[in-house]
């Protein structure tokens, strides 16, 4: 029985290749951008789940209840804290600390490297955390002060072929570490990133480090608790503990902290910086995922549909032959059945062969193997049983409730079923109007992202990272050799660089009493002029003005936040007074997904240390000027690797993720309107089909090949009008939310739904007139011979 | 074996009843060979469903060895046609994605029989009819002959108590024609129950018996010839079910 099935399928399949050809590809191409779609979702809710213990760890995060009501959430606190949770609560088993990475270089002997992702971390890190670990001793490699443990890529660059165990490197030429331990790179689905780890209690013989539990916030505790523990009866128990070690001193000064534990296996989705962005980003993908899987089941059903009038007499020889119902069902969705598992076997090959494209698009590497875990597997069986059903079970269940005699008679093409295939097309065509809409908006949200002017200078300006104290001192020395250099207009020092967030600080203004969160920009004199920078009232800093040295400007958002209408001469506190001589021009020193904050800008850097040098050039040979930077650092720090980054594109750098949310969403709209198109190409094929003789005398009466062509395209574009009517505002509506996770944006374009409708009606149009045009062409005495 | 009382079917064409078949009342024994003539449009080929099940009457009962299958649901209905009932058509709707020997084997495979014993009995009627050359082909490679042959073939390898056959020679040059016919004859005589429909005299020759249909109505019955075994005492032909 199966065995005819079979038999009958496929050479059903050969005999109607258009038809099949369409309904495979189409479904092979739906399923593959799902099985994709699947692979980034399970990666990205893949992150830290691979840690054992991952269910009894979780993260302290710090919620400051200040004067401006709603408190900022940060991870990054004191040392203390997990020392002391350990010490007093017996649910806490372990902890371990992690510090926020600071740049730094590791040298071996003539190598040096400059390493972004190194950290101090406690011993315990790698019992509580499962890295995996390659030499070494795990338990105790961090234990003693001045031990790194090491990745391998890192290592390999530093020491090459030789065994880096027991090596003794440098940390910014200055302290020497000896290398306990190599582990793997961290997996790419692991929160916790780092290159080197040195030991933790390291830190506490450096006696310029604030190791207490009030500042210093450089540090990330994560906590093992006691199995069975509940976190949120541990967390009840946390106020009192608070108050004990800090808030009771905090008290004064109106601020209050709250700590929290935050689930290991939710850090990346809901407590990262980037979490809110992801989400949206998930959301988007899933529904797209979804979306593409409906324009093919519908695909799939329309087709069958239309094609099931043309075996509705072999449905009736089945009857009469002895089929029943149950028998015919099988037989249809066994075909479906079939045709998606061809459909699924291709779309494996084609996500295998795809990955690395994909992988570009999507900014990760995957391993579509990687796809066969229990939980994704099962996600793609449901997903196939439910592509198969919806795909078989409108001509199953319908061509074989057919009467015998009137499907004989071939009586079957009923007028309500021109009706649901109808719908189905709408909604087809309401997908696709409307992801062409939302990949339109998108486009140019991000487009305004990228040349909205931000206030400052972004071109022309190399930044060069000051890492390590002893690159750090010699800032000036650099300074003066940069300004030398032919085309060179100015450098200027300073702690961070403006267009990617700053950092906070507290600070009391004068006619407060309790501080307040503002950002805080550390720079020289030099700023105002190499970044073009505006003033609203008052002056800069002055060269070599000693009095300077305390004075401070602010921005307009600040000085509106404090309603100083007057702010010059105004005092702010924080470890002393410091008077505002000026007012600058708000410009935006964050991404545009964040408003304008109050910001304080002071000539005060962090430890008597700036961090950047920011240069200005006006310059026809680029290639040449980088040289002359080169050259004139290294004759000023021999020792110390040089880097650069230009601003302008590192600002647009933090718009990446957008930029490939961007990409993809192009991609898979695209795509989808082409899983779509193939539907309407082989609708319109059989409907052409179907009408051959009608057309041939319509020629034979004087029809043009125009009339023709619009006889066929009326009914078309007639639902592709309808489908936009409800494509467009539901694209309206979401992207009218997308954009309000911009704190900038010009809204969307009143040409976004005009230009959509266009090219929706364009393609579709030309889909169905390509496969009228042969017909309409064609001798009307050769299309009537064909009955 | 068949019994029909006031069967009638119409059609509802806004208020009125357009009626193909008027209180026919027949009744049809086991061994006969029953030919359905009449103009088109008479009723013939609705008679002809309604007895096969293919459709069902609009009023009236109709009896299958005694049983009420007026009464019956479509399952039912289904199950005695599968049991007794073979189909021959005028456009003998050979299913065309199956070679010869799928399209005879079909009816078995609804039956759930056995894949051995389904491959001696379609290897016997291929030989019986003389197309076990063609058993490879598909329908769209054989002349109408050859195909109405299959179709009977198809019609007869669940060896059916009553054969049904709707114009079976309608598309066929008359010396095909008569291929047929001697053929449903020589199953006649084995004991199968016939009732064909046609235009033709010369197909109703072959019969034992001759109704005419005109509108709807049974206008004349008559017997031209003594069933074959008629004469022998049944063997064995249960007389209720």
């Amino acid at each position: 029985m199966i065995g005819n099935y079979l038999k009958v399928a496929a050479r059903n399949l050969l005999k109607y290749r258009l038809y099949s050809g369409i309904n495979v590809l189409g479904l092979t191409l739906g399923l593959s951008l799902v099985l994709m779609i699947l692979l980034y979702l399970q990666f990205e809710y893949s992150y830290d789940s691979w840690h054992a213990q991952k269910e009894r760890l979780y993260r302290v995060s710090i919620l400051s209840h200040g004067e401006d009501a709603e408190g900022e959430e940060t991870h990054v606190f004191t040392p203390p804290i997990g020392p002391d949770m350990q010490a007093e609560f017996p649910e806490v088993q372990a902890y371990t600390r992690f510090s926020t990475e600071q740049p730094a270089y590791l040298s071996y002997k003539e190598e040096a490297l400059q390493v972004d992702e190194i950290h101090y971390a406690d011993t315990s890190f790698f019992t509580l955390f499962n890295f995996q670990w390659l030499s070494g001793d795990a338990e105790t490699a961090l234990a003693r002060p001045n031990t790194v443990v090491l990745t391998v890529p890192l290592a390999r660059r530093l020491f090459g072929s030789e065994d880096p165990m027991g090596k003794l490197v440098f940390l910014d030429n200055q302290q020497q570490f000896e290398v306990t331990g190599l582990t793997a790179a961290p997996p790419a689905n692991s929160h916790l990133q780092f290159e080197a780890l040195l030991s933790f209690s390291t830190l506490y013989q450096d006696s310029e480090r604030y190791m207490g539990w009030n500042g210093g916030n450089q540090y990330i505790t994560y906590l093992l608790l006691a199995e069975n523990i509940i976190p949120t009866q541990l967390e009840e128990k946390l106020p009192t503990f608070m108050w004990r070690h800090i808030n009771e001193d905090l008290k004064p000064y109106g601020v209050q902290l709250e700590a929290r534990l935050q689930p290991l296996p939710d850090i990346h989705l809901w407590h990262d910086p980037d979490s809110t962005a992801l989400r949206t980003r998930l959301l988007a993908f899933g529904g797209i995922g979804l979306l593409i899987l409906i324009i093919a089941g519908v695909n799939f059903v329309n087709l069958a549909t239309a094609r099931a009038s043309w075996r509705a007499r072999e449905v009736g020889v089945r009857k009469v032959l002895g089929a029943s119902r149950g028998a015919l069902i099988r037989q249809f969705m066994g075909e479906a059945l079939l045709l998606v598992l061809i459909a699924t076997g291709l779309a494996f090959l084609f996500t295998e062969a795809f990955a690395p494209v994909y992988g570009k698009l999507i900014g990760k590497t995957f391993v579509p193997s990687g796809i066969f875990d229990a939980q994704t597997a099962l996600a793609l069986i449901g997903v196939l049983v439910m592509v198969s059903l919806l795909a078989g079970w409108y001509p199953a269940f319908f061509v074989s409730r057919l009467q015998a005699v009137k499907a004989l008679k071939g009586g079957a093409t009923g007028k309500n079923k021109q009706g649901l295939r109808n719908a189905l097309l709408v909604i087809q065509f309401a997908i696709s109007a409307g992801l062409i809409a939302c990949t339109l908006v998108i486009f140019q949200q991000l487009q305004y992202t990228l040349h909205k002017r931000l206030g400052f200078e972004q071109e022309g300006i190399v930044v060069l990272p000051l890492v390590g104290k002893e690159v750090q001192s010699k800032q000036a020395a650099l300074k003066q050799e940069l300004l030398s250099i032919q085309g060179v207009e100015g450098v200027a020092a300073l702690s961070e660089v403006p267009g990617q967030g700053l950092t906070r600080n507290g600070y009391i203004p004068e006619g407060h009493k309790e501080s307040l969160l503002f950002h805080a920009i550390d720079v020289d004199e030099n700023f105002l002029d190499v970044f073009g920078l505006e003033l609203a009232r008052g002056r800069f800093f002055g060269r070599a003005r000693p009095a300077d040295e305390q004075a401070v400007l602010i921005n307009e958002s600040l000085a509106r936040q404090l309603n100083w209408a007057e702010p010059i001469g105004k005092k702010i506190i924080r470890n002393g007074e410091h008077p505002v001589i000026g007012v600058a021009k708000d410009f935006h020193f964050a991404s545009l997904h964040h408003s304008i904050g109050p910001l304080i800008i002071t000539q005060q850097p962090w430890n008597g240390r700036y961090h950047r040098l920011a240069l200005k050039a006006r310059t026809g040979n680029w290639e040449r000027t980088l040289s002359d930077i080169r050259s004139r650092w290294e004759a000023v720090l021999p020792q110390a690797p040089f880097d650069f980054q230009f601003l302008d594109a590192s600002i647009a750098q933090q718009y990446e993720n957008e930029r490939r949310f961007q990409e993809a969403f192009l991609c898979f709209s695209i795509l989808s309107i082409l899983i779509a198109l193939m539907g309407v190409l082989g609708l319109s094929a059989l409907a052409i089909q179907q009408r051959t003789k009608e057309v041939g005398i319509r020629k034979v009466m004087g029809a043009s090949a125009a009339n023709i062509i619009a006889l066929f395209s009326k009914g078309f574009l007639r639902m592709v009008g309808i489908a936009m009517g409800i494509g467009f505002p539901l694209a309206w509506y979401f992207m009218q939310r997308w954009l309000q996770g911009y704190a900038y944006s010009n809204g969307i374009d009143w040409w976004v739904f005009p230009l959509a409708g266009a090219l929706t009606l364009l393609v579709a149009f030309l889909t169905v007139a390509l496969r009228a045009i042969g017909v309409a062409t064609k001798n009307p005495v050769e299309a009537l011979r064909y009955e | 074996m068949i019994r029909l009382r006031d069967i009638e079917r119409y059609y509802r064409n806004g208020l009125r009843k357009a009626w193909v078949l008027n209180q026919i009342n027949l009744d049809i024994k086991e061994g006969e060979f029953v030919t359905v003539m009449g103009p088109s449009g008479a009723g013939k080929s609705t008679l002809l469903n309604i007895i096969g099940m293919l459709e069902e009457p609009s009023g009236g009962e109709y009896f299958f060895f005694d049983e009420p299958v007026h009464k019956f649901n479509e399952r039912r209905r289904s199950d005695l046609h599968k049991a007794y009932m073979g189909f021959v058509f005028q456009a003998y709707h050979l299913i065309d994605d199956l070679t010869v020997y799928e399209n005879i084997e079909t009816p078995l495979l609804y039956r759930n029989v056995k894949g051995k014993e389904r491959k001696s009995m379609v290897a016997e009627i291929l030989d019986r009819f003389n197309i076990v050359a063609k058993k490879g082909l598909f329908p769209e490679q054989l002349s109408g002959g050859q195909q109405q042959l299959v179709g009977v073939a198809r019609a007869v390898i669940s060896k059916p108590r009553l054969l049904l056959a709707d114009e079976p020679t309608g598309n066929l040059h008359t010396k095909q024609g008569d291929q047929i016919m001697e053929l449903f004859q020589e199953l006649n005589e084995e004991g199968v129950t016939i009732i064909q429909v046609t235009h033709s005299e010369r197909n109703a020759s072959f019969g034992t018996r001759v109704i005419e249909l005109v509108d709807g109505n049974v206008r004349s019955d008559e017997q031209i010839r003594q069933p074959a075994g008629q004469g022998d005492a049944p063997k064995g032909v249960p007389n209720g079910k």
